[in-house]
């Protein structure tokens, strides 16, 4: 072994080949079934593309590094079920670019967060959780609230998923900047419409409570509100998932 | 007439001059104004380069001295000391956030979340990063006896490198970030380092080309798996669809499952060969050359590197088990991570056994001390990662403290050991100084970020294992006997303690740096030793 | 072949090789190191053929056990399910009234009910249960939907102003915000309400307010104020508060109006879960039947 590896050891160049040759294999082997196998990523109704206002609130949790406490995951072991709820399916993260399963929990599990606790609890608790919750270590986030959501890019960033693979309408593209704004409507005037466009499960409220105003916490809250609530499990079925 | 400019310089200036460009469009369409600041800084920055190119090429040809290049290797010492106690600190200001959580102060800027990716940026790319980019320059210049094979590039690379660690760290309390740890910076981030990365690869290469050595020492198989490696993951993760020019916001090409499995192919092997083959490079040449030692085997070298360099690919996977990623996926992670701690334990003996013939150095040498208790952190951390990696385990260990305390053990007991251990050694001889300016203080320094580790590891394990034992314990009825409240209460102890240990290494870090700024400040060498035969063309 | 430098300490062959000073011994891979690495591998090999391992384009190397995490935690939690049907038997009863009237379940299940309500309630509620600003206290004799226990998990079941379709709706209009009121109305009636609870009020402004509440407020909170749980109007006159008792507080109430959300658990929670924890409520509660 060491005669031949002696020879290797004379080239530089080969051997920046060889390390790269050798490197790959187990990234290849690893990642690249998961786009072939078909059952990889399971099939189940209701999941759909994130409404504009639901992808600027993902946008905020990922900017604010939600995912350093929080998991996104609940895994295949009973006490994650019996605490969080049904495991995650990977269909339901399907539209997660990037994916937020999360590597840590100093705080719980969020991947079926929504519903469980009123909007009203939500902006309290974010505006300042230490005081809602007796022994939380969480940050605030009051400034989410006084914050004007802004819109503009909302467009682009629809057009950008598309071209990684979310299936957005050119329409759905066209009106994002207003969808968004409509999501979070007082008088809940374009629920119809906008549950027309992107599907039954989409929740059409104003969140923040500050009605007429479309703040930031608007749209955080419109996405914590719909985590863990898009997928039909009932019409998953179970053994075909198994893998 | 117009003299002929090199290739090379023509290369360097075209690829500046598209920095300049792209810095220019960022800052003239830019809307967030974190984002035209990074512009601005990126424009002047390229500019500056530009300007200093074509000073270089306008005042002619100057002769190539027949010596090491160790200035930029100076310059990489400072910054991975500046860049260290940046990091260190924001560490220990995250740790105390968590023991006392007012001090997030509750800001956006200031708040936990925002500024983990500063203290990971800082540690990993800044110290560990600039640390390994000017041993590497030592070591491949000493080991093949050859001189940089650019007087420019160097340059490009270390001063392209902190431009991005700069617009990294100042975008995230901005709320710049992509999301992906160890990954964070966005794309036009992720671009510039490339640049930076094709340009510190093609140095190497071509500084490893002309030596006068007829092979390649150890130390360059494993710091040219290093940026090989990187060069292949950073490219692969970071893929993805820029919003647009006027963002900086971009969404990752793939998702969910398939994201969630690259970006931990590229978490784990930003451990495997940045944190961990690089600096065995460095162990590889600081140790024999510090206890003054032969390698212990030739052989084990092999089946270490082949075996880290085959492995460590396979398994990202152990990061995700039970999760919805498929269960093959996870089976095979697991395996390859059992397997990966035969490779990794025999570095861990190649190591220690070197110093066989020399104990008496690890209790009069901080350095070689620093060295030695590395290696042993090595040998620990290894060894619990592969058993963090057995599913059953990871059922416990994983998104608790234990993975916290687990990298921190490889992070400061290891990399920054070894770093300091090296670096205690290389100043002096870049700077051409006798010796360190204080053993006592070199040795202070390795006492306090020794209990520091301890405290701070030891405090994580017991803070990892009490939090999982409290999510998975049921009463006789099969009803859970904690709430998830219950157990984030019970972690106060536990987090302040860690917060001590940090404050115990960011102090020790502190006095190194000192102790080397004294040893720079200090006289000169006396007597300046041959530094053995150059030749600026391959033997063979 | 030319004899090898050996290292002086150890005795051992040198490679030959030198770079910077460094140089190499060629000490053999340790026995250890070698069957080390024999034994994992061969205990991977033993791991591929029985779990599920190496993936082809379209599929994977099932494995001989035929496992699934997922079919492993369903079986999981099916079990402990049927353990805990067991272990909390007397809740499988829908006879909510009885289970209420039972007085041994509380010694026996309270302490596990306790984490139950932690983990899901205490969010709002607050861990003893005495509720906060916006979250209604459940530990004082004061219900908004009554004190029977059939309302009680009623409500936790189908929640108040949520998604559920049978969810109970309790709307408090914007009287000022939306005009039904002029907005030296809204201040009269907020003297009215204080001195409902005999708060510091202006007694004369009070008085033309309870002309403004019997037109507006008395059909949901009933001619006293003493509110009705038809409709979960709360009682204004027993010093209770869920959005505090402050004149700025229950002038923002008359003018913005509330609509105060409880989530529905059904689905989340199960039947037995949901009847435990209306009982904890019960036995927590100061009139507690007990």
């Amino acid at each position: 072994m060491s005669t031949k590896h002696q020879k290797l050891e004379r080239h530089s160049l080969g051997f920046a080949m060889a390390i790269l040759a050798v490197a790959s294999i187990g990234g290849i082997v690893e990642i690249a079934p998961l786009f072939t196998i078909e059952n990889t990523v399971e099939e189940v109704e209701g999941m759909r593309p994130y409404t504009p206002l639901e992808l600027a609130g993902r946008d905020i949790y990922v900017r604010e590094g939600c995912y350093a406490c929080h998991s996104q995951m609940i895994r295949t072991l009973r006490s994650d079920v019996e605490r969080y709820g049904h495991y995650s399916l990977a269909a339901e993260s399907m539209y997660d670019h990037p994916f937020q399963w999360g590597s840590k929990r100093t705080g719980p599990d969020l991947a079926r967060i929504g519903g469980k606790y009123s909007d009203a609890w939500h902006v309290a608790h974010l505006e300042a959780p230490r005081e809602l919750v007796e022994g939380s270590v969480m940050p605030g986030y009051a400034f989410l609230s006084q914050t004007r959501l802004s819109t503009g890019h909302l467009p682009a960033s629809l057009k950008a998923l598309s071209r990684a693979g979310v299936p957005y309408t050119d329409a759905q593209i066209e009106t994002a900047e207003k969808d968004a704004a409509r999501q979070a409507d007082f008088e809940q005037n374009y629920e119809g419409e906008l549950q027309e466009s992107y599907g039954e499960n989409v929740q059409v409220r104003d969140f923040d409570g500050q009605p007429g105003r479309l703040t930031e916490m608007d749209a955080l809250v419109a996405y914590l509100q719909m985590l863990g609530t898009l997928a039909d499990l009932d019409s998953l079925n179970p053994e075909e998932s198994y893998r | 007439m117009l003299r002929r400019i090199p290739l090379e310089d023509t290369a360097i200036l075209s690829v500046l001059g598209l920095v300049l460009l792209a810095g220019l469009a960022i800052l003239g369409w830019g809307v967030p104004v974190a984002y035209v600041l990074h512009g601005w800084l990126i424009a002047l920055t390229a500019g500056w380069g530009i300007m200093w190119m074509l000073n270089r090429i306008s005042e002619g040809p100057a002769g190539v001295p027949m010596a090491y290049n160790d200035k930029v290797i100076r310059f990489g010492v400072i910054a991975a000391l500046i860049w260290g106690i940046i990091g260190f600190a924001v560490g220990d200001i995250l740790a105390w956030q968590l023991a006392i959580p007012s001090l997030n102060g509750d800001m956006s800027w200031s708040n936990f979340g925002r500024l983990r990716p500063v203290h990971t940026s800082g540690v990993i790319f800044g110290f560990g990063g600039n640390a390994l980019i000017a041993t590497s320059f030592y070591v491949v210049q000493r080991t093949s006896r050859a001189r940089l094979a650019s007087e420019t590039l160097p340059w490009l690379v270390f001063w392209g490198y902190n431009l991005f660690l700069v617009v990294a760290a100042s975008g995230y309390p901005l709320g710049i970030t992509q999301s992906k740890e160890y990954a964070e910076p966005e794309w036009y981030a992720d671009l510039l380092l490339l640049v930076v990365w094709v340009g510190y690869l093609t140095l190497y290469l071509r500084t490893l080309a002309r030596r006068a050595e007829p092979h390649i020492y150890v130390a360059n198989w494993y710091y040219l798996g290093f940026i090989v490696v990187i060069a292949m993951l950073h490219t692969v993760n970071n893929l993805s669809v820029p919003v647009s020019i006027a963002y900086p916001k971009s969404y990752s090409l793939f998702a969910g499952t398939q994201d969630a499995m690259t970006q931990w192919w590229y978490g784990h092997n930003a451990v495997g060969f940045l944190l961990t083959a690089g600096f065995l490079g460095m162990l590889y040449y600081f140790l024999p050359k510090a206890v003054n030692r032969p390698v212990y085997s030739y052989r084990m070298s092999i089946v270490g590197f082949w075996g880290i360099t085959f492995l460590y690919l396979w398994a990202g996977s152990h990061h995700l088990h039970y999760t919805a990623l498929p269960d093959w996926v996870q089976y095979l992670g697991m395996t390859m991570s059992i397997i990966l701690l035969v490779p990794s334990w025999a570095s861990v003996f190649n190591g220690i056994l070197t110093i066989n013939g020399a104990w008496d150095k690890v209790r009069t040498d901080p350095a070689v001390r620093f060295m030695m208790v590395a290696i042993l952190f090595y040998g620990l951390s290894t060894f619990e990662g592969s058993f963090m990696a057995i599913r059953p385990v990871n059922s416990l260990s994983h998104y608790t403290d234990w993975t916290v305390g687990h990298v921190h053990a490889g992070a400061l007991g290891w990399v920054a050991f070894i770093t300091f251990g090296a670096m205690y050694k290389m100043v002096p001889w870049v700077w051409k100084r006798d010796g360190v300016y204080s053993l006592k203080l070199e040795a202070w320094h390795f006492w306090l970020a020794l209990s520091g580790t301890l405290i701070y590891v030891g405090a994580m394990w017991n803070s990892g294992i009490t939090q999982s034992l409290m999510w998975q314990t049921y009463d006789a009825d099969g009803a859970f006997l904690y709430s998830f409240l219950d157990s984030v209460i019970e972690m106060h102890p536990y987090y302040a303690a860690r917060a001590v240990g940090g404050l115990l290494y960011l102090i020790g870090a502190c006095i190194g740096a000192y102790n080397i700024y004294m040893t720079v400040s200090g006289p000169r060498k006396t007597q300046v030793q041959q530094t053995g035969p150059l030749s600026r063309q391959p033997a063979e | 072949m030319a004899v090898r430098e050996k290292d002086p300490v150890s005795g051992t062959e040198l490679t030959g090789h030198e770079w910077d000073g460094i140089k190499e011994m060629d000490t053999p891979v340790p026995w250890a190191s070698r069957w080390a690495l024999w034994i994992s591998i061969a205990v991977s090999v033993l791991f591929w053929l029985l779990y599920p391992s190496f993936p082809a384009v379209t599929g994977y190397a099932k494995g001989l056990l035929g496992y699934s995490s997922r079919a492993e935690v369903t079986a999981a939690v099916a079990q402990a399910e049927a353990r805990r049907e067991q272990a909390f038997a007397p809740f499988a009863s829908e006879d909510i009234e009885a289970l209420a009237a039972d007085p041994s379940l509380e010694a026996r299940y309270s302490s596990a009910i306790s984490k139950l309500y932690a983990d899901n309630c205490a969010a709002c509620h607050t861990e003893d249960l005495q509720g906060q600003t916006g979250f209604p206290n459940l530990a004082d004799a004061h219900w908004l939907w009554s004190s029977t226990p059939e309302e009680i998990e009623y409500t936790i079941r189908y929640g108040i102003n949520a998604l559920h379709d049978d969810t109970r709706i309790a709307q408090m209009l914007a009287f000022g915000g939306d005009g039904m009121i002029e907005k030296p109305q809204v201040g009269q009636v907020t003297e009215f309400v204080l001195s409902l609870s005999g708060l510091d009020h202006n007694a004369e402004a009070a008085e033309a307010g309870s002309v403004v509440f019997e037109e507006n407020c008395a059909a949901c909170h009933g001619d006293d104020g003493r509110g009705g749980y038809e409709n979960g109007a709360p009682d204004l006159g027993d010093g209770q508060w869920i959005y505090g008792s402050s004149r700025e507080d229950i002038r923002r109430s008359v003018y913005y109006g509330r609509q105060g959300v409880m989530p529905a658990w059904e689905g989340r929670l199960s039947d037995a879960q949901i009847r435990m924890l209306t009982l904890y409520l019960l036995w927590n509660a100061e009139d507690a039947p007990s």
